[in-house]
């Protein structure tokens, strides 16, 4: 190209992460002398893997008001070292962040973070993290939510529905499920007990 | 139509006669020597003219070549006329006319008429000339090779020779025994006469062959009939004179690129010594270059030969001459290319008295800086030195009666093929004259430094996808950048660029 300009935007193709290129250049001059090329290879950045959330899953209601963001490491083509961002919001839009932290050094296969703020009881939040290999950030781990409720929080009602045309012998039951009732959690829900009064008298039933 | 052919020619040659009247005018195109001009005949007796400036005693050789080989009917004429208008040679022939070895006998402006013989025909024609001593197409010194390109022309050279010395010339056509030009090499004498000629199917060669005259000799190269196209490799070493490879001490070896030509080399033998000379090539039994020795004595005598399909060998030969031999190693056929390997070794192994250049033989230098030395093995207690480029020989002495081997030049020309030698000075009183070397100056280029993608990213963990290129320009001679190319690839094959 005619120019006396020493500089340019490359304007082929979009570079591909991973890819290792080679870029070679050359100038003339007044006595329409090239010189000879001038030559690098550089490589395009890789972005690290989405890292996976391992804790609290997607809805989880957590007995502890210390609460801990666990990831899954992520991993980088480059191998360059990482570190992880968490952030947490309290709504679902996520656009009104509650905390977050940046630069998490990697844990030997799993990377957490303590929330480092007092979260309200019985209040959903929402939390991603996402890996950083020193030169880009990776893409962000789906967003998961999880409640707070260190209180004790029994079994909720929610209806009682008669079972029709068995001369009044069955009724069904819904309730909501205890918020330790979860498969992670480090309280165990065995059983659930049902009461039910007929003139004043309890009588214990088993199951659900 | 018959009729019509007449009238054009009548009507051309008037006008060929009125400019030849008087002073020719300078609207005439001009042709210089070593110049090739194409000319068209449109139609049925259609001449052209040009002009040249001739001295009284130079040598010309003006060819005319029509340009579509056998199958066109074009017979080339071409007329010299003298400056008074006086018809002085001319030459007609089915392909390509020649006048040559011919002198010319007034000072003034010649003028070349060229035409169809019988003015029946039409096509074009180049028009090649050059006068003696004059300008030439290439410029081929001692031990160079240079590419001539015979696309239906001739291409000229010249070299410096001095009477009694030897030379050998050799024309190679480049395409191997696939094609059909069929090189000719014509050498004239500085006074214009044609000295000799040689022309073979491949490759023609001047050698074993003395200089009558001192002064710039010129050569000729073309196709010996000047139907078929192609380049050949003309080269050319003078004896005394300087060589492709630089000289050979006794145990070594060299690699001699035969790529349609030949190479050189020399070594410095006194009578009665034997040698041995070994060419052999490099590929084994799988190419075909057929090795070919020839030594030349340092009179320019053929001393001795020898060829073989893959190695050919001097021995049990000995010397008749004292002084710098010449060692010429080709194909024999010419028809092939290749390696060789050519070693030498001479009894007993003496040493030269001189060896050992600096810059080395060949050697591409910078302009600025260059000192010249050398290896003096038999204890000279004074050197001479004689330097300068192709065009001024015989080369001046430059500095006399040094004591040291070492002598720094101020700065040179760039692009410019520069030859030296030492005379070198004994108490004894006696004087030998060291081998010729020659070095190249290269013209420096402009350069980048700095070049960078990215800006401040790191070229390794890159992020930008359409990044920017930077470089930063340097030029020793301070010239301007005019353009640059940037390519960018996925490997370092640069003819496939994403930009």
């Amino acid at each position: 190209m005619s120019s006396s300009d020493s500089s340019v935007t490359y304007a082929g193709d979009s570079l591909l992460d991973g890819e290792t290129y080679y870029l070679r250049a050359r100038v003339k001059n007044t006595d329409d002398l090239w010189s000879s090329g001038a030559s690098l290879s550089f490589r395009m950045n890789s972005l690290p893997t989405i890292p996976v959330g391992l804790s609290p899953y997607n809805g989880q209601i957590l007995g502890d008001s210390i609460v801990t963001l666990i990831v899954s490491n992520s991993t980088d083509a480059e191998g360059d070292t990482l570190t992880y961002s968490f952030v947490v919001y309290s709504n679902s839009l996520m656009d009104s962040l509650v905390t977050s932290v940046t630069g998490m050094q990697e844990g030997t296969d799993s990377t957490s973070w303590q929330v480092d703020v007092l979260l309200e009881e019985e209040w959903p939040y929402w939390w991603r993290a996402r890996a950083y290999d020193g030169f880009e950030y990776g893409e962000w781990m789906s967003v998961r939510s999880f409640i707070v409720n260190t209180e004790y929080s029994p079994p909720i009602i929610k209806s009682i529905t008669d079972i029709p045309n068995d001369q009044g012998r069955q009724v069904r039951i819904s309730w909501y499920a205890s918020a330790y009732d979860a498969p992670q959690d480090t309280v165990t829900i065995t059983e659930y007990c049902l009461w039910r009064r007929i003139d004043s008298l309890g009588v214990g039933l088993d199951g659900n | 139509m018959k009729r019509n052919i007449e009238l054009w020619r009548i009507v051309g040659l008037i006008g060929v006669i009125l400019t030849l009247a008087g002073t020719p005018t300078m609207a005439q195109p001009v042709i210089h020597s070593g110049e090739t001009i194409s000319y068209t005949i449109s139609f049925p007796g259609a001449v052209g003219s040009y002009i040249f400036y001739g001295e009284s005693g130079n040598g010309v050789v003006i060819v005319a070549t029509e340009t579509g080989g056998s199958n066109i009917f074009l017979e080339p004429e071409v007329r010299l006329y003298a400056p008074s208008g006086v018809l002085d040679a001319t030459a007609w022939d089915e392909t390509q006319a020649m006048i040559d070895d011919h002198n010319l006998a007034e000072t003034g402006w010649y003028t070349i008429v060229v035409k169809d013989y019988e003015g029946d025909d039409t096509g074009t024609l180049n028009l090649s000339s050059v006068t003696i001593p004059g300008e030439t197409s290439m410029g081929v010194v001692s031990g160079q090779s240079m590419l001539g390109n015979i696309d239906y022309k001739i291409e000229s050279s010249a070299f410096y020779g001095e009477a009694g010395g030897g030379v050998v010339i050799v024309a190679t056509e480049t395409g191997g025994s696939s094609i059909f030009l069929e090189p000719e090499v014509r050498l004239y004498a500085p006074s214009g006469v044609l000295d000799t000629t040689a022309w073979d199917n491949t490759q023609a060669m001047i050698d074993d062959h003395n200089l009558a005259e001192t002064g710039w000799y010129t050569i000729v190269v073309k196709d010996y009939e000047g139907d078929d196209t192609g380049t050949l490799n003309l080269s050319s070493v003078t004896i005394p004179g300087a060589t492709s490879m630089g000289d050979i001490v006794s145990g070594q070896s060299m690699l001699g690129n035969i790529d349609y030509k030949i190479e050189s080399s020399a070594f410095y033998g006194e009578s009665g010594n034997g040698v041995v000379i070994v060419a052999t090539e490099t590929g084994g039994s799988s190419i075909f270059l057929e090795p070919e020795v020839r030594l030349y004595a340092p009179s320019g005598v053929l001393d001795a030969t020898a060829w073989d399909y893959t190695q050919a060998m001097i021995d049990d030969h000995n010397l008749a001459e004292t002084g710098w031999y010449t060692i010429v190693v080709k194909d024999y056929g010419g028809n092939d290319a290749g390696i060789l390997d050519f070693s030498f070794a001479k009894m007993p192994p003496t040493l030269p008295p001189i060896m050992n250049p600096n810059p080395a033989n060949g050697d591409t230098v910078d302009i600025a800086g260059i000192v010249l030395n050398w290896d003096d093995n038999w204890g000279a207690i004074a050197y001479d030195i004689h330097f300068g480029s192709g065009g001024q020989f015989p080369l001046p002495m430059v500095a006399e009666s040094l004591t040291a081997n070492s002598y720094p030049l101020p700065p040179q020309e760039y692009d410019t093929y520069y030859f030296w030698y030492i005379m070198l000075k004994y108490d004894n009183g006696e004087e030998i004259q060291g081998p010729y070397w020659w070095f190249l100056t290269y013209h420096p280029h402009p350069f980048i430094t700095d070049l960078d993608i990215g800006g401040s990213e790191d070229i390794g963990h890159l992020v930008t996808h359409h990044p920017l290129i930077t470089w930063s320009y340097s030029d020793p001679e301070t010239l301007a950048q005019t353009a640059y190319q940037v390519q960018v690839g996925t490997d370092d094959d640069w003819a496939v660029a994403e930009m």
